[in-house]
């Protein structure tokens, strides 16, 4: 296991955001994080980073346990992470951006940091906006700038919080491609927040579902698909919201 | 395709940045005012003194407020420590000048730290209110109660002698000193600005959960800013007391702190630039257009107020911004001129990118700036990649 969370709980002063949540993942793995809106899927990639604290449970990376340690720590080890709004440096070039990211380069020449920078910009495909300054690009190239931004310290485990959150079709398309692909190229997990369930039953190996908190179900695409409690979460409390999605995804795969 | 979107195709629109490239620009501002001030004696001299050491108080604001966004109002207490210090070991311990130097500096770092660590977490008006606090406590116990203790209180008298050369004692050797140390300071920060420290401090600036999440130390890289901050205030404090011949308290009076604030915002945060401008603003004008009987000194301060005012509405980047255009913020690797911009997609492909790329073209093009950039760089162009495994011993990027 690369990454495993056991009976993490995270409280906001009388409000428990995060109920013992057991989660694990492989090497080189791409799981899928969903539940309806506020079910504490970001607040558990917090609890992983460092970004809130631990009320109870262990967070372990590679078997070591990573609760104590601050956020830019925990990103050295190999914890990546993207935000669901990317804040880069507006002002700087794309290449500039991956050059700040590289913590673990610091002490190394320039030349290493453009080659690793280039690599991953090539990898991502965004290389040709490499001198582009970040508030010039548009909004599914910015999403891939973010991943090749949280790849630069050659992470074992990304967590993409919403990659594809706004992004039209083809926009779409291009990314699910390229998040099905940074296990094989970058050697790394991915654990994948997102709302398009089409999207996540496509990229994932494994599907973890949130609900208020708790762990609804666990399983494999097809077992979420048809999990009773899932299509209830969904159907019952966020019809209109998510609903549509469950629905129109089970309906493709069940005859 | 490539051609076209790329325009010139083969020029390298990025150039890294390179000391050598700055260097004659600085210099010469630093001959031109040098020139100035041999030209001159007396009043102003002692002017352009003051607009050189101002001009240093500025560039600490570039620092700590352009370069990483903070609020500091404890620039008066970094100066006044560093007068003090200073002056206590040279004129009253009898230390030469440049061994009480890293001492005084030291006291000004450790002080900066300490102003610093509540930046940890707070942020503008709040770290504003607080580092003011500090400048306040600094005037009325630090400077007055500790430094400036019974025959002190007055202030350290701390002549030219100090500095522990004879030379020094003329006017215009002094003013060689003044000018020559801000010349100086003004390139080591403008090549900061565009170093991979200073990417690290903006990167803090612009988002400091993004860049905690790429492994960077937001609390190193901002104590690192004060620090540099600090220091830089802390030896213009040292020149003001040394061109007064006096380090006395009033002269760091916390209040100021908002007269220096208000310099280096007309001035301009984001470039040594802005911060030159700013001490001429304030510290420069004002005596020129005091010799002009048809303006007197409260009309002028009218004036520059409106002045600072309108640049605000007009230039919120300070009067910097309006010499320097595009090139205002500090770059390692400049972006491109024109951004780019992908194409409309053609209502036939019904696809907003072009969604199978033209790979080789286009990449090819990239390929070739990243080939051009780091021979730029002086980098290993071939095998700069095994190195890095084989060094690093880390997973390979495929």
């Amino acid at each position: 296991m690369i990454l495993e969370t056991q009976d993490v709980s995270v409280r906001f002063g009388g409000l428990v955001a995060l109920d013992s949540i057991s989660l694990h993942v492989a090497e080189r793995e791409v799981v899928g994080l969903i539940g309806p809106n506020g079910a504490g899927k970001t607040t558990l990639f917090n609890a992983v980073s460092g970004i809130v604290p631990v009320a109870g449970g262990t967070v372990r990376f590679e078997g070591r346990d990573i609760g104590r340690l601050p956020i830019h720590r925990r990103a050295r080890l190999g914890i990546g992470r993207t935000l669901q709004t990317p804040t880069l440096m507006p002002a700087h070039s794309v290449l500039e951006n991956l050059i700040a990211a590289a913590a673990n380069l610091w002490k190394s020449r320039i030349g290493l940091v453009l080659d690793r920078a280039g690599e991953i910009a090539d990898a991502v495909g965004v290389l040709e906006y490499l001198h582009t300054a970040v508030r010039d690009l548009p909004a599914g190239v910015l999403r891939e700038v973010d991943i090749a931004r949280a790849l630069m310290t050659q992470p074992k485990v990304v967590l993409l919080d919403e990659p594809a959150a706004g992004l039209h079709g083809a926009e779409k398309a291009r990314l699910l491609n390229l998040i099905a692909s940074l296990p094989e190229k970058f050697d790394t997990a991915v654990v994948l927040i997102e709302h398009d369930m089409e999207v996540v039953m496509r990229a994932a190996n494994r599907i973890f579902v949130l609900d208020f908190g708790c762990m609804l179900a666990h399983g494999a695409p097809e077992e979420i698909r048809t999990n009773r409690s899932v299509i209830e979460a969904y159907l019952g409390v966020d019809v209109e919201t998510d609903g549509p999605a469950l629905v129109s995804g089970g309906a493709e795969a069940t005859p | 395709m490539s051609a076209t979107r790329h325009g010139n195709g083969t020029a390298l629109a990025a150039k890294p940045f390179r000391v050598t490239s700055i260097l004659p620009w600085y210099l010469g501002v630093g001959a031109a005012v040098t020139a100035l001030s041999l030209l001159t004696s007396g009043y102003w001299a002692y002017v352009i003194d003051t607009v050189a050491i101002f001009s240093l108080v500025a560039l600490s604001f570039v620092v700590v407020s352009g370069y990483l966004g903070q609020m500091s109002l404890a620039q008066t207490a970094f100066m006044g420590l560093g007068a003090l210090v200073q002056a206590r070991l040279v004129a009253i311990g009898h230390l030469p000048f440049l061994m009480a130097l890293p001492i005084t500096l030291v006291v000004v770092a450790s002080a900066a730290v300490v102003v610093g660590l509540p930046a940890v977490r707070l942020r503008g008006v709040n770290l504003a209110i607080l580092s003011f606090g500090f400048a306040v406590v600094a005037e009325r116990v630090i400077f007055q109660k500790w430094l400036l203790s019974g025959l002190y209180l007055s202030g350290i008298p701390f002549g030219r002698n100090g500095l522990g050369s004879a030379w020094f004692e003329n006017e215009q050797h002094f003013s060689l000193l003044v000018i020559s140390t801000v010349t100086a300071l003004m390139v080591v920060i403008r090549a900061l600005g565009s170093s991979r420290w200073g990417l690290l401090v903006y990167s803090v600036r612009d988002g400091q959960a993004t860049a905690a999440l790429s492994g960077v130390n937001p609390t190193r890289v901002k104590l690192s800013a004060f620090v540099v901050s600090g220091c830089l205030a802390g030896i213009a404090g040292i020149l003001y007391a040394l061109l007064l011949q006096r380090a006395g308290w009033e002269d760091y009076s916390a209040f100021n702190s908002i007269t220096y604030l208000a310099m280096s915002v007309v001035g301009g945060l984001l470039h040594p630039l802005g911060a030159l401008l700013g001490g001429m603003m304030y510290f420069g004008v004002p005596q020129l257009f005091s010799t002009v009987s048809f303006l007197r000194g409260s009309q002028f301060q009218v004036l520059s107020g409106l002045l600072a005012v309108a640049v605000l509405v007009l230039r919120p980047g300070g009067l910097a911004s309006l010499a320097l255009g595009r090139r205002y913020e500090l770059h390692l690797v400049a972006p491109r001129r024109r951004p780019h911009r992908p194409p409309l997609p053609s209502p036939a492909s019904g696809a907003a990118r072009p969604s199978p790329r033209p790979a080789g073209a286009v990449n090819g093009q990239g390929r070739r700036e990243m080939d051009a950039l780091r021979r730029s760089c002086q980098a290993p162009t071939a095998s700069a990649l095994a190195t890095l495994r084989s060094r690093t011993g880390e997973r390979p990027v495929r």
